[in-house]
């Protein structure tokens, strides 16, 4: 007999899984029991069903074993299988609960704590931005105190700078108080400059005109000006942007005297 | 091989006692093969209820058969695997299994494998990895056979391939398993370097 063509046929994977017939099944063990080849091959595979079948395995309930000692034998009294887990560690299942129990709390341990962090830069970002408002608040309040209360001070002289020729429409009001040497610029009407282009304010001293600086018109706010006593009259002209040593007094637009 | 030796000797003793009709046997069987034999017959019925009516069976019929086990005629385990297998194929086949048998599937039953020993545990992941790189096309094979008990006629009509097909598809099934699983060294190898081919 050709035992390695025996072998290949197949025979012997159908007989270990009970798929021959009675008289193949025979046929196969006589020849297991002439060739020692042929039973190694048998329990080889045998091993490998029984590892396969192995690898499949699952704990029974804990109560099983009484009742299948109880089914093989009626006169044996039932005995309470402790539920209680091994003494000699904890259960695998139960270490790999609480590894994910430990690893779920770590994860979001530190998902708060970093949730924390950034709610924290959060805050202290607000709080910065809260300072910054205040700040503003409080210094546009001042402000608007010292021209109120310069506003209401009997020695505040209003002094109307009226439009010129070039711009007779435009009005511009100056809060002038020799005592306190404050002023203030109150703009009612002046057409926008053109682009590249801004007013700027003059002071007439003994028929010389000094620059009182540059208007930042913005919306309808009073703007500070700088007090000079010997002003004799306050002057306002287009220049180009960031002013001019010397004013371009064909475009004079408003004037008035102190 | 000590330990070869030691489960050679611990199923000699338990043959011993059935033979000698001991019910001590029962308890050392079911303390050595219960896992192994619940998660077959659990993968069978796919209901824990059932499959614990089946392993009570299973153990009377291991019990009624106990002077009828021949060595020669393989392992004891491979008997007591038979047993309990038929007993949860026919238990699939009764009238009352097909009225009350939800369908579920294996993967909801939760695994656990506290009886067996530590070392059994580890040897069993790698074993669950080794089956699962079996080519599903001979797995199906082997599971139909082995855990619904079809025969391969049953098999061919059910994949729709010829008989010669299946008993060929057996083959190569088994001889698969048995390059994993006797030679688990080389079929590591293997499997590892399939990895990286």
């Amino acid at each position: 007999m050709d035992i390695q063509k025996y072998i290949a046929s197949g025979i012997i994977e159908q007989y270990v899984l009970g798929l021959t017939s009675e008289e193949e099944g025979t046929a196969v063990e006589q020849a297991a029991a002439q060739y020692p080849e042929i039973q190694q091959h048998i329990e080889e595979l045998r091993n490998s069903i029984e590892q396969y079948a192995l690898a499949h395995a699952i704990t029974p309930p804990s109560g099983l074993k009484n009742k299948v000692l109880q089914s093989v034998d009626p006169s044996r009294a039932p005995v309470e299988t402790p539920t209680i887990p091994s003494k000699k560690g904890i259960p695998f299942w139960l270490g790999g609960v609480l590894t994910a129990a430990f690893l779920t709390a770590a994860i979001m341990a530190g998902m708060f704590y970093w949730n924390n962090q950034s709610q924290q830069e959060k805050l202290d970002q607000l709080k910065t931005e809260m300072a910054t408002l205040q700040e503003n608040c409080d210094l546009l309040k001042n402000s608007n105190q010292q021209i109120i209360a310069a506003l209401k001070d009997p020695n505040t002289k209003h002094i109307h700078l009226r439009g010129t020729a070039v711009s007779p429409e435009s009005l511009v009001v100056a809060f002038w108080n020799e005592n306190d040497e404050e002023a203030y610029l109150n703009v009612i009407n002046l057409p926008n400059p053109p682009e590249k282009h801004q007013y700027q304010l003059w002071a007439d001293i003994d028929g010389k005109m000094v620059s009182m600086g540059v208007l930042d018109l913005k919306g309808d706010e009073v703007l500070s000006i700088p007090f000079m006593a010997q002003a004799e009259s306050l002057n306002i002209t287009l220049e180009p942007e960031g002013g001019s040593e010397h004013p371009n007094v064909e475009q004079l637009h408003v004037s008035g005297e102190v | 091989m000590y330990e070869d030796l030691s489960v050679n000797n611990k199923e000699q003793h338990i043959i011993n006692l059935l033979h000698a009709g001991d019910k001590k046997a029962i308890e050392i069987i079911y303390d050595q093969y219960a896992p192994a034999l619940y998660g077959v017959v659990l993968k069978i019925v796919q209901s824990e209820e059932i499959a614990q009516d089946v392993m009570q069976d299973a153990f009377v019929k291991v019990w009624q058969n106990a002077s009828h086990y021949n060595k020669a005629k393989g392992s004891l385990f491979t008997w007591l695997l038979n047993i309990a297998r038929n007993k949860a194929i026919d238990a699939t086949r009764s009238k009352h299994f097909k009225n009350g048998q939800k369908i579920q599937s294996l993967d909801h039953i939760v695994h656990t494998n506290r009886k067996l020993s530590e070392e059994t545990q580890i040897q069993h992941i790698g074993l669950k990895r080794l089956v699962g790189n079996l080519d599903s096309k001979y797995r199906i094979v082997i599971d139909l056979i082995y855990f619904k008990g079809y025969t391969q006629k049953e098999v061919g009509e059910y994949l729709d391939i010829p008989l010669g097909t299946v008993k060929s598809r057996v083959k190569i099934a088994l001889r698969e398993l048995r390059k994993v699983f006797n030679h688990t060294k080389v079929g590591l190898i293997t499997f590892l370097l399939s990895l990286f081919s």
